[in-house]
């Protein structure tokens, strides 16, 4: 169990993440999503201890004595470590500071990486493939990836991908992704947490939000009806409900919603300030 | 073989367990047969292991299947009620089209109609 209590954290004087609290259990695959400048990197970086933060406690639960950092895995949204090094020199650099076998980097193979040449001559995509699968083979409890899968061309994409579900199930580590493109993950993670302006707007499983997210188009809607956005489409109201209950006899034809749906919704309701969109003046 | 519908509210495992369970009640897959492994099935369709997980374990307390330490998981169908599934299978499938048909429009006897001269090949 990874527990973050109380966590704030400021480049200077702007607070970035502030009196955060978040519960990860093992083996649970979270994504966190939001609008640009909430400040979820800044949680990643956290979360591996690349930042500290001004206030509150981060516990990871590892087994005693052994060093966080060769149970974390993180990839970050900037790729800049051992540029100057061949794919086998970074890995053979890597296991060396965590004491752990280097890496086959098999993929990297796989994915047609010219493994004599330097880090820093090869494609952005090829860049992410070999530092992922150079975290990867440290066999660790907590893998954090930030946004930069969207670097990566399908194929590869799918290749990182299997290497991610390998491990997931061999290990069952705890797995946070920073996400924007949702179609790609869905299938994959267990916990979405959507962050606002104003912190955690939304925490809840995929099944659940799935289960719950409705699309509605009608003149109006009776007042109580959780919306999380009402838009104009071709002249008719739409809605967003979410939790909707069943039972709500009244409301016509709900229809459910993807993931990408149902984030982009929430996505809209950060951007869009007017009141009337929200909550009981939606009609 | 499997596809996720990823509009839909159901649950990803329970998609997955009600399409190996249509595969066994319509013979594709045999008693005996091996399933894929957990690892195999999730990467090939990129889900969560876990799901596949739940998936196995759901179609083994329903008794379509059975695991064997080490070896893998099996279609087991010995003493299956199979007609009884397909019947549930089947009133399901009549319920959606029913749903569908009442969406254009139609009534019970023209639905009824409709799907007699379907079957007979009129038009």
């Amino acid at each position: 169990m990874v527990s973050m209590k109380g966590i704030s954290f400021a480049y200077g004087s702007k607070n970035i993440v502030r009196d955060l609290d978040l519960e990860l259990s093992p083996g649970e695959t979270l994504m966190i999503t939001g609008p640009n400048g909430v400040g979820k990197s800044t949680i990643l970086r956290l979360l591996a201890g690349v930042l500290i933060p001004s206030s509150g406690s981060i516990e990871y639960g590892f087994p005693e004595g052994a060093d966080p950092r060769s149970r974390i895995a993180y990839l970050p949204d900037s790729l800049s470590c051992y540029r100057s090094m061949t794919p086998p020199e970074a890995a053979a650099f890597h296991a060396g500071i965590f004491g752990t076998q280097p890496s086959g980097l098999s993929i990297a193979s796989k994915a047609g990486v010219d493994l004599n040449r330097k880090i820093s001559e090869l494609s952005l995509g090829q860049r992410v493939i070999v530092q992922l699968s150079i975290i990867l083979s440290t066999g660790p409890d907590l893998v954090l990836i930030d946004e930069v899968l969207h670097s990566v061309d399908p194929y590869l994409r799918g290749l990182l991908f299997q290497e991610l579900v390998k491990v997931m199930e061999e290990r069952a580590p705890t797995v946070v992704m920073v996400n924007l493109n949702f179609s790609e993950v869905e299938n994959l993670v267990d916990r979405v947490i959507f962050m606002g302006k104003e912190g955690i707007r939304l925490d809840d499983s995929v099944d659940d939000l799935k289960a719950g997210a409705r699309m509605i188009e009608a003149e109006s809607l009776s007042a109580g009806l959780p919306v999380i956005i009402r838009r104009e489409v071709l002249g008719r109201n739409q809605f967003v409900i979410y939790p909707f209950t069943a039972g709500e006899e009244d409301v016509e034809k709900p229809h459910p919603m993807d993931l990408t749906e149902i984030m982009t919704a929430f996505m809209e309701a950060e951007y869009v300030v007017d009141s009337g969109t929200k909550g009981e003046e939606a009609c | 073989m499997y596809h996720i519908d990823q509009r839909s509210p159901v649950p990803v495992y329970e998609q997955l367990a009600r399409q190996i369970e249509r595969h066994i009640v319509s013979g594709d897959l045999a008693d005996g047969q091996k399933l894929p492994s957990i690892r195999e099935l999730a990467s090939t369709l990129r889900i969560n292991p876990n799901t596949v997980v739940k998936t196995y374990r759901q179609l083994e307390n329903e008794g379509l299947v059975s695991s064997r330490k080490g070896l893998g998981i099996f279609v087991s169908i010995l003493g299956m009620d199979l007609e009884g599934s397909r019947d549930s299978l089947f009133a399901e499938l009549t319920d959606e089209y029913v749903r569908k048909a009442a969406g254009l429009g139609m009534e019970g006897d023209q639905i009824v109609q409709g799907l007699t001269r379907r079957l007979k090949g009129e038009n």
